[in-house]
């Protein structure tokens, strides 16, 4: 293996590959941090499945976008519990209480307040119920909402349980019966007169933590302060218990990254991409070289008719246009699944002979050496000849492009992704692209959505690129200087 | 013995002619892999039977006004359905049917679309694609040329002084726009310029509703390709600046360079005798390679900012699934490309005395 430690010391001397190879071990840290953190089917189950994300802000921009505009930007926050706050135990009924305090001091409204219950068990027929209260710095306590669990159906035994697979969900911002029962409160104790009707101008979220200022046009302003909400449970007849009650409060702003259109975590998603680019791109550049050099060697080594066809199909291939050919395998396939391995196998079909044409006048030069003369009239095959005496000589070579192709694979993926072809069962940077492309998120400047995939892609790219700058020597040996 | 030191004519000749044979087979051979595609996969059959359903759909409603009784409709309608079959073709298996759109589209007769309709409603694919052509040219022609003099002459000039502050900086630059996609930019000038400065639309050709008069039109077409000018010029101009500075670099440390400036030949003349003139011709490949390939890969740039040109064509045509524009396109991109190799190779022939088979 001395070729390769001499490579990596002249490789070594160069700044450039120096920075480079920096860069590849934060990409490949990452990577590795990624594999072993996320779930395997993280494509399927989490980024593609809307209902994961049913909980997080849509469309929220990453929490620093707000040190620009100076506003305190209400941020996301959840409150999970686990244990009841309080508990009152009476003859039959057991009353949980679940209570969350917070002081609002935001600039802005929230995006949404959501209340989730999970997993409830109870003994008795009579099902518990559940009741859901707001409590808010102008002294009004408001009941929103009370329903009251399914009961046991005949053929169910005791402990009944409910709401253990998915959650129960009410949304309180969109729940007309807690905005009845919040407008009825709010009118009389500042002599409005809002209508239902009216709350989707207004927004209803102004309707849970504001108050209406100027009576006549029904505008609403921010009220700051102490909000209790709590959530209370009775179960009737005996033991009952709930697993957890959490009140999320939807914010404006959300991670370092923001949100998109269906409410996904973009960090996520993005931390995801660094394997993903890098297995494409790895896997791409070692089948292309691997097809690339094979022919290459043979072509070069064998001569004749081999060397003929060879050469006439790579001719062929070469000149071929690839980004219109790509597109339309990728399209013409996309059905028969595992689309990221076709998108590496069209790439490699069409990309091999550039490696094949520049090898073969390489592997004549070596064949017509003195020492190959020496090891054919030893004895030695051809086989032989090919993997001890050529190939070792080709491999600085070879190692460097492939090298280069690792950025070309991943530019074309997601050149293919930006255009929908995309594996949505391993979201990559180019597919997140797309997904705010199409929805529009350039001309309703979410910019946070489309900017940092693009800035990972090219990242990425020019890592590579600055290692093959300190190879070019080896590329190229007649020169001297590079950069 | 007598050397002769001009090859013949013939030996010039023939290898030539082989040459451009073997570019001009990736023609044929492209119709082939496509057209063999479409058919194994069963997707040309597919769009042929939902075309030839639908026309039955419609003769079975006519048909069912005038004939009443329903044995007789039935006979009738299978014998409409086995003409409508034929006609499409669909009797016969589908390499029989694919052999003869090859024949067809190299010979170009690129038939008729589905669906797509030209500006003025002509479903003719040949109308379809030159009526494209100009605006490709308009998006991708101009940058290119432009990015390639810029490129090109920054190029030159910082090789002289490699290793210099200025050569490093312009290096790494370029080395970036290298990387950056198209598309990418692009967003990032539509959201900037676009959206938040308001000073260039987001997308399209002309405004809504275009200008009546022709002055005011080319200006509006000018300030609609400010953009999409900005974003090719950004993103092409780092490789020609590297490639001419490589190119450039490589020939200045020839030993003859050496040699001459050794005579003490002024710098000027060893630059402009010595080393640009040995690099006039890789220079020249990478320009007529580059505008023929320009027509082609503008497809993502030209999805982006709702151009119509050749590129979003054959994004359209592949979403829809045209066949025959679809074909007619890619066949189209390979002859403009092979065609410029073919010139390209009898210029070399001609221009640099090195060069023999």
């Amino acid at each position: 293996m001395s070729f390769v430690r001499e490579l990596v010391k002249k490789a070594w001397e160069s700044w450039s590959t120096r920075i480079g190879i920096i860069f590849l071990a934060i990409l490949i840290i990452l990577s590795i941090l990624v594999v072993l953190t996320y779930p395997i089917d993280f494509g399927t189950r989490i980024w593609s499945n809307p209902s994961y994300w049913a909980d997080s802000p849509r469309l929220a921009p990453p929490i620093w976008a707000s040190f620009f505009t100076m506003a305190k930007i209400p941020t996301h926050t959840a409150f999970k519990l686990t244990q009841p706050t309080n508990i009152q135990v009476e003859e039959n009924l057991i009353l949980m209480e679940y209570s969350v305090e917070t002081n609002y001091g935001y600039d802005d409204y929230p995006s949404f307040l959501h209340v989730l219950i999970k997993n409830v068990t109870f003994y008795s027929t009579k099902p518990p119920r559940i009741e859901v209260w707001i409590s808010r710095p102008d002294n009004l306590i408001v009941r929103l909402t009370s329903f009251t669990i399914r009961g046991p159906s005949p053929i169910e035994e005791p402990p009944y349980h409910r709401y253990v697979e998915s959650p129960y969900r009410i949304i309180l911002t969109q729940d007309s019966t807690s905005i009845l029962n919040l407008i009825y409160s709010l009118n009389k104790k500042y002599n409005s007169n809002i209508t239902l009707d009216e709350v989707s101008i207004i927004g209803s979220e102004k309707l849970f933590f504001g108050y209406p200022s100027k009576l006549r046009e029904k505008e609403f302003s921010i009220l700051r302060g102490s909000y209790r909400l709590y959530v209370k449970i009775y179960v009737y007849e005996g033991l009952g218990s709930v697993g957890e009650v959490d009140f999320i409060l939807g914010g404006k702003t959300y991670g370092l990254l923001g949100t998109d259109i269906i409410g996904r975590d973009l960090m996520m998603g993005l931390l995801y991409g660094f394997p993903a680019s890098l297995m494409i791109g790895f896997l791409a550049s070692v089948l292309v070289t691997s097809i690339g050099t094979l022919l290459g060697v043979l072509s070069g080594y064998i001569g004749g008719r081999t060397d003929t066809v060879i050469q006439r199909s790579s001719d062929i291939v070469l000149n071929m246009p690839l980004l219109p050919i790509l597109i339309f395998f990728t399209f013409i396939f996309r059905e028969f699944g595992m689309r990221f391995l076709l998108i590496i196998l069209v790439l490699t079909a069409f990309s091999w002979p550039g490696l094949t044409i520049i090898i073969r006048p390489m592997v004549m030069q070596i064949k017509s050496s003195q020492f190959i003369e020496a090891a054919i009239s030893c004895g030695a095959s051809r086989i032989w000849i090919m993997r001890k005496h050529i190939l070792p000589n080709l491999a600085p070579f070879i190692i460097a492009q492939s090298i280069f192709l690792v950025p070309s694979a991943i530019l074309a993926e997601a050149a293919l992704s930006f255009l929908g072809l995309g594996d949505p069962t391993l979201p990559t940077w180019g597919q997140i692209l797309e997904q705010g492309f199409r929805s529009g998120a350039i001309y309703l400047g979410y910019w946070w959505w489309v900017i940092p995939p693009g800035i990972l892609i090219v990242f990425t790219a020019i890592t590579f690129l600055l290692i093959t700058i300190g190879l070019e020597p080896i590329l190229n040996p007649k020169l001297k200087t590079v950069i | 013995m007598k050397v002769n030191t001009r090859p013949e004519r013939s030996k010039m000749i023939k290898p030539l002619f082989y040459r451009s044979l073997s570019l001009l087979l990736v023609a044929p051979a492209i119709l082939l892999l496509m057209a063999l595609t479409l058919g194994l996969t069963g997707i040309s059959d597919r769009i042929l039977v939902s075309m030839a359903e639908q026309t039955l759909q419609e003769v079975k409603k006519s048909l069912a006004t005038q004939i009443h009784d329903p044995s007789a409709l039935e006979a009738a309608i299978e014998l409409r359905k086995e003409e409508i079959y034929s006609s499409y073709g669909l009797d016969k298996p589908w390499f029989y049917r694919m052999f003869q759109m090859i024949i067809r589209i190299a010979t170009f007769d690129l038939g008729r679309t589905r669906v797509i309709k030209s500006f003025t409603g002509s479903q003719e694919v040949s109308e379809i694609i030159l009526e494209r052509i100009p605006n490709t040219i308009l998006l991708v022609t101009i940058p290119l040329i432009f990015s390639a003099i810029a490129g090109i002459s920054m190029g030159v000039k910082i090789a002289s002084r490699p290793g210099t502050l200025l050569d490093r900086l312009t290096s790494y630059l370029s080395i970036i726009s290298y990387t950056l996609p198209s598309w990418w930019i692009g967003i990032i000038l539509i959201i900037l310029f676009g959206f938040y400065l308001k000073i260039f639309p987001v997308s399209g050709m002309y405004s809504i509703p275009p200008p009546s008069d022709t002055f005011s039109r080319i200006l509006d077409l000018i300030w609609h390709s400010i953009l999409p000018f900005t974003t090719l010029v950004i993103v092409q101009i780092g490789g020609w600046i590297y490639s001419a500075r490589m190119i450039v670099l490589n020939i200045a440390q020839e030993d003859y360079v050496n040699a001459a400036r050794a005579k003490g030949l002024p710098e000027d003349i060893v630059r402009r005798r010595y080393i640009l003139r040995v690099a006039a011709p890789p220079i020249v490949t990478n320009i007529v390679l580059g505008l023929s390939g320009s027509l082609g890969g503008a497809i993502i740039t030209e999805t982006i900012f709702g151009w119509y040109g050749m590129g979003s064509l054959y994004y359209q045509a592949i979403m829809t699934l045209e066949e025959n524009l679809l074909i007619a396109l890619t066949y189209i991109y390979t002859l403009i490309y092979i065609s410029a190799r073919i010139i390209l190779e009898i210029m070399y022939l001609a221009l640099d005395p090195r060069v023999r088979y």
